[in-house]
């Protein structure tokens, strides 16, 4: 998939050597053909291949589908422009990413860059402010965009912006989730030792002074290193405290083991809710039984009562043609790149002048639209350049159809407008 | 003494630095930042690797420490960037002379790792002080406020300059008593003691001048940037690129590193216009490496003066 998207890439050089070649052999060139007045230049960033893939499963599709809605260009205030998309996969690598971000903001020089790819938009971010790119950037939640880059809530930035759930959200519907399933009102907490992690954990802004506000005693194991397979002590302190709930941070490969010596020292916790161990469908179902129950935040699910700008489809029936075409399970970052599109077009659209980047800024920064995710207000933030979405809960439960586990939304707390699907069971099933 | 040739490169290296700032545009003046910083590297591991023995694993460590005193520096102080970059070799020569001290105690094999090691716990600290922005990383707010301006313009003259003035530098050095020194170690460290030299003293100086030179090349190049995290800044691949580099081009030659980076960068553009992947382009480069250092195991460059020798002489050899 990796392979498709980077040959899809149609850059400057290409194109002249394209141009090159067909000029000399006398054919139609269309490439050459048009002037670079009316052409605007889409510049891409995701996580495509490396550590993060998961994230970027379905974006070569996501990427295919655009390349044909675009291939006729886009008309914008009743001119027709032509689309160049310059896509780039920074193979989860921090390194690629600042080589990337200079080639789409110096070499380049994009109209708009769509980063989908946290560690692609923190690289992007200053050069783009400071060259006048309007970008967009998407699927980290928005402090840990705006924050680390020094933003002030009623500043912004003068040319970035993100949209994605904050943090906060997530934590509150881990702490809904929990109160909705008969405990001992006890939670058993540990953390991986990294960005997310230690946001999760902090003692003013995390997990715990939820816990304690929501009425949960707290066993907290602290936080272990991104190279630990044992998780010994952690399992020896809740051995002792008896926790009816787990919950923290970690990956897949730290869960598994985890698991196993939860299991091994006879604890049989009756919620389990971890953030970014069950995003994916691969997570849970690396489980093999013991998969159904666990519980995970829900950025975007094909339940989401919304439909999309670009293709007028609903949720449903965009994670249908996925599951179809791709003959694969639906997975979250498949709504919030189909969105990140949906509002650099809309920008792009609405500013009149799409080679203008003062315009194409102004019309992102007035932005609020329904998209497949949901409403992206960016015109009425608290927080200047950036639009909080929502977020539900959801829990894993055994599938009834094709695939091994199914998604349920089990918690409409910070998204009420998502139909609640299930009710939250005890692990194991009710 | 400065011969007249050198004096002629200097010049017009300082002329073509003052061309590619007015003339290239920036997306070309980045690229070619990139080329002449890793050359500029590159020449600093090939003087420490080629010349004195020293192979370290660890140059990222002074990659690191010159990214991140040019934005500490320069945020917090009212200090010019330009004025910082001319204080990142003075801080960071000062902190190689201890940590130098402490590597020395190794050799060859160990002092590889050692060196390597140093550069893992100097990233780990990084990580672990939010002072110093943690894993999250640093933006260049020099005073606090944002870059205006374009810092690459300015950027790839200095580079120029200082690769074509590195050059003649590193010429005069090899032809001055020092730089004897330095050979006779590279040949035969025993002998060289025994003829008067301080071996450890010249092994200091050069690992400090080379840690230092290095630490300034990635505060150029992050001055472009505008953005450092600890993962991209102590990434061990900078080591395997420097490397590559060097040794493709010929350990122990000055134009060696020159092809070296031509070779490394030029395959890169050529094959990412040509729509290949990032995975694609590592497997060719490993191919090359491995092909070079079975084929011409002295490198590019001096197998072909070797073959030019050959080509004008006769066989002599």
């Amino acid at each position: 998939m990796t392979l498709i998207a980077e040959k899809a890439s149609v850059s400057r050089r290409t194109l002249l050597k394209i141009g090159a070649a067909s000029a000399a052999t006398g054919l139609f060139a269309p490439s050459i053909a048009r002037s670079a007045g009316s052409t605007i230049k889409i510049g891409y960033v995701g996580s495509l291949s490396g550590i993060r893939a998961a994230f970027g499963e379905t974006e070569s599709w996501t990427l295919e589908k655009m390349k044909q809605h675009l291939a006729n260009g886009l008309d914008v205030g009743g001119k027709k422009y032509e689309v160049e998309l310059v896509i780039r996969d920074n193979q989860s690598d921090p390194n690629r990413s600042s080589s990337i971000a200079s080639e789409l903001v110096l070499r380049e020089r994009c109209n708009i860059v769509l980063a989908q790819d946290g560690d692609g938009a923190m690289s992007i971010g200053e050069l783009a402010d400071s060259r006048r790119v309007p970008t967009i950037s998407t699927m980290v939640p928005w402090q840990g965009w705006f924050f680390p880059r020094g933003g002030v809530p009623d500043k912004g930035f003068p040319y970035t912006f993100h949209f994605f759930a904050g943090s906060d959200t997530i934590l509150e519907t881990f702490v809904s989730l929990m109160g909705k399933v008969d405990t001992n009102k006890k939670a058993g907490t540990l953390y991986l030792d990294n960005e997310p992690g230690k946001a999760f954990m902090d003692p003013e802004l995390g997990l715990p002074p939820m816990l304690k506000g929501a009425g949960f005693e707290e066993t907290a194991a602290g936080p272990f290193p991104i190279s630990a397979n044992d998780f010994s002590n952690a399992v020896a302190q809740f051995s002792a405290a008896k926790p009816d709930i787990l919950t923290g941070f970690m990956y897949t490969n730290h869960f598994i083991p985890f698991w196993n010596q939860i299991q091994q020292a006879g604890l049989s916790p009756k919620v389990c809710a971890m953030a970014a161990a069950f995003l994916f469908p691969s997570g849970v179902e690396a489980l093999g039984k013991m998969g159904d129950g666990m519980a995970t935040e829900v950025w975007w699910s094909p339940r989401f009562p919304y439909a999309s700008t670009i293709t007028g489809q609903s949720a449903e029936a965009l994670a249908a043609e996925w599951e179809k075409e791709a003959n694969r399970q639906w997975t979250q970052p498949l709504g919030y790149g189909h969105a990140l599109w949906e509002i650099g077009l809309a920008a792009l659209k609405n500013s009149n002048d799409p080679l203008d980047p003062d315009a194409v800024r102004d019309a992102i920064a007035n932005l609020n639209l329904d998209t497949i995710i949901g409403r992206v207000n960016f015109a009425e933030s608290p927080i200047k350049s950036v639009a909080i979405t929502g977020l539900a809960g959801g829990q894993w439960r055994k599938g009834t159809g094709k695939y091994p586990y199914d998604l349920k939304i089990v918690s409409n707390a910070a998204l009420p407008a998502v139909p609640i699907e299930a009710e939250m069971v005890p692990l194991g099933g009710a | 003494m400065m011969k007249k040739v050198e004096f002629v490169a200097l010049a017009v290296g300082a002329i073509a630095a003052i061309c590619a700032a007015i003339f290239l545009d920036s997306g070309l003046q980045f690229l070619l930042c990139e080329v002449l910083v890793l050359f500029l590297m590159a020449q600093m591991w090939n003087l420490a690797a080629g010349y004195a023995g020293q192979i370290s694993f660890g140059p990222q460590m002074f990659v690191g420490l010159g990214g991140y005193a040019l934005y500490m520096i320069s945020n917090n102080t009212t200090i010019p960037v330009w004025v910082v970059m001319a204080l990142v070799p003075i801080v960071v020569g000062l902190l190689a002379i201890p940590l130098g001290m402490v590597v020395f105690h190794l050799k060859h094999a160990y002092f590889a790792i050692g060196t390597w090691v140093a550069a893992e716990i100097a990233f780990q600290f990084v990580i672990k002080t939010p002072s110093l922005g943690g894993s999250s990383g640093l933006v260049l707010r020099p005073g606090g406020e944002m870059v205006e301006g374009y810092p690459e313009k300015t950027v790839v003259a200095v580079a120029l300059f200082a690769s074509v003035a590195l050059i003649v530098a590193l010429r005069m050095f090899l032809r001055s008593r020092l730089g004897l020194a330095v050979l006779a170690v590279r040949d035969n460290e025993t002998g060289a003691e025994a003829t008067g030299i301080n071996v450890r003293r010249l092994h200091l100086a050069l690992y400090t001048l080379t840690g230092a030179g290095i630490a300034t090349a990635a505060a150029l190049y992050y001055s472009t940037t505008l953005f450092l995290t600890p993962l991209d800044a102590f990434q061990a691949k900078w080591a395997v690129e420097l490397m590559f580099i060097v040794v493709v081009g010929g350990l122990g030659t000055l134009t060696g590193p020159a092809i070296g980076v031509a070779l490394f960068i030029g395959l890169r553009e050529f094959m990412t216009a040509n729509g290949y992947s990032g995975d694609q382009y590592w497997i060719i480069m490993g191919v090359l490496a491995i092909a070079v250092l079975l084929l011409l195991p002295q490198g590019i460059w001096p197998a072909l003066t070797t073959f030019y020798t050959r080509m004008t002489r006769g066989n002599t050899q």
